[in-house]
């Protein structure tokens, strides 16, 4: 005899909303929480993932070419591979040659900074001993004027090797999802049983898609600002336009503090004398360039795949920077995003399904 | 596998080598006589094909209870409407006997329009033919009834 169906709850009962950011709260922190701790274990795991999931079209596109699958993921992983490779054997000499640059002009640099901040340093004076003020500046002197390349000695070589170690590992775990991701899918539903398994396939495709959307829409829209902001520094003479344009582009993935972030370093080249654009047309570029990325470009790549409040993206920002640092900063919003995602199908499907 | 595809009408006319394509998508089920597939009212997200067994689909009734509407053999399929509109199943389906189905759902149909198009138009051409000899036949019955009532009980 199968039972009568239940009454289902509104999703939008007070109880409930509370009880699910509850859940959200939590999930997101043992997923940053993991990812942080155990980041060198989980890396090639759940970075060998996300690429399988940016790059699953390409090899889709190949399957309906009749390429054989395995074939397919190689071939996409093997150019994707092949281009990073060129890309770090050709910029790489001309980003150190302006690392290099940069160190050379730093002095000049710290000097029009004295100047120009002079009447704080003069308030610092009176709140922070002078003792630690001429240490904080000796310190930053220290590191800007630092010569030598990354590679100087054997130990900055072995430092690099995990990182190596760590690609490679990401690559095969993405050949195995693209080749056979269907497999081992098909695989691991076997095992679940048949109350929970149509419940357990919806969850799993919902939240796949919701993170392949949002992960291939973020990279569009980063690649999209980092070339704008590229050339629109490179118009304006400000020095290292591709440097500053790679950075500005990576902190965009940060909702709402990135581009902000992304764009100080311009403005301070500009306020430190670097260039002779002067600082608030800089500003004025960037601003309009990031009311652009608001209205036009974010909406039509990202859309509404990740959508959350203000203060949740600063509280998550604050949160990955305590946990892990710049990469604690970079993971915690995609993660709160996603875990917010599956916890709120994972909500819907217990009650679609009447387990709840 | 494949040679048993082709005999469901649901898949007719679908290319030896889509068949093949299909093998590794869809999902083997194995039910217990009696065990639920499906309930009336959960939320539906794909199809089944039964392979052996018999599958009852039922109605339920808060008046009247359970209502038998068929029992499904091998090779005919069921749940199909969730497929296209993910919402609520309208009946439930229980195993009759021990049964074998296999599963569609919305993600693997994702996948096939992606990767082989012709057979995903191919199975719902087939689908939509289904769902409309479906709906032909239940306008008939439904005007028999009418007709039914409008002569009156004699």
């Amino acid at each position: 005899m199968i039972a009568t169906p239940a009454v289902r709850k509104p999703l939008s009962a007070r109880g409930d909303r509370l009880l699910l950011s509850f859940w959200i709260v939590l999930v997101a922190s043992i997923a940053v929480f993991l990812l942080v701790s155990a980041w060198m274990l989980l890396a090639p795991l759940v970075l060998g993932y996300l690429l399988a999931i940016l790059l699953s079209p390409v090899a889709e596109a190949m399957d309906r070419r009749r390429i054989p699958r395995t074939l397919g993921a190689f071939l996409v992983l093997g150019t994707l591979a092949a281009t990073i490779a060129t890309l770090v054997v050709t910029a790489s000499p001309a980003i150190f040659h302006q690392i290099q640059d940069f160190r050379d002009h730093s002095p000049e640099y710290l000097r029009s900074a004295e100047e120009k901040l002079s009447g704080l340093m003069t308030l610092l004076g009176r709140l922070v001993p002078a003792q630690e003020l001429d240490r904080a500046r000796d310190l930053a002197v220290r590191r800007l004027t630092s010569h030598g390349s990354p590679f100087d000695s054997l130990h900055d070589l072995l430092d690099v090797l995990p990182l190596l170690e760590n690609a490679v590992l990401t690559l095969v775990v993405a050949f195995f999802l693209l080749a056979r991701g269907a497999e081992i899918r098909r695989a691991f539903m076997i095992l679940v049983p048949n109350r929970y398994f149509e419940m357990m396939l919806r969850l799993l495709y919902r939240v796949q898609r919701q993170t392949a959307d949002y992960l291939r829409g973020q990279c569009l829209d980063s690649i999209v600002n980092g070339i704008l902001i590229t050339i629109a520094l490179a118009v304006l003479r400000v020095p290292y336009a591709p440097f500053l344009g790679t950075f500005a582009g990576f902190a965009n993935a940060v909702p709402f503090l990135g581009p902000l972030v992304g764009g100080l370093p311009a403005i301070a080249l500009a306020l430190l004398g670097a260039t002779a654009t002067p600082w608030w047309l800089i500003l004025l570029v960037l601003g309009s360039i990031h009311m652009l990325d608001n209205l036009v470009i974010y909406p039509s790549t990202v859309g509404g795949s990740l959508q959350l409040p203000a203060w949740v993206v600063i509280l998550g920002v604050a949160l990955g920077n305590h946990l892990g640092g710049v990469l604690g900063m970079l993971v915690a919003v995609p993660a709160i995003g996603l875990a917010r995602g599956f916890v709120l199908e994972l909500h819907q499907n217990l009650h679609g399904f009447r387990i709840l | 596998m494949s040679e048993w595809l082709r005999q469901v009408p649901l898949l007719e006319g679908t290319h030896r080598r889509h068949l093949a394509h299909l093998v590794r998508i869809l999902h083997r089920r194995s039910y217990e006589s009696g065990e639920v597939v499906f309930r009336q009212g959960d939320v539906g997200s794909g199809m089944y094909i039964v392979h052996s067994g018999r599958i009852r689909i039922v109605a339920e009734d808060p008046v009247r209870g359970e209502i038998q509407l068929s029992i499904l053999e091998p090779g005919q399929c069921f749940g199909e409407m969730s497929l296209f509109d993910h919402g609520p199943r309208s009946a439930s389906a229980l195993a009759h006997e021990d049964s074998v189905l296999y599963g569609l759902f919305e993600g693997d149909l994702d996948q096939l329009e992606r990767t082989r198009p012709q057979a995903a138009a191919r199975l719902l051409h087939n689908l939509a033919l289904s769902v409309s000899l479906r709906l032909r036949h239940t306008n008939e019955r439904l005007r028999d009834i009418e007709e039914g009532s409008a002569r009156g009980p004699y």
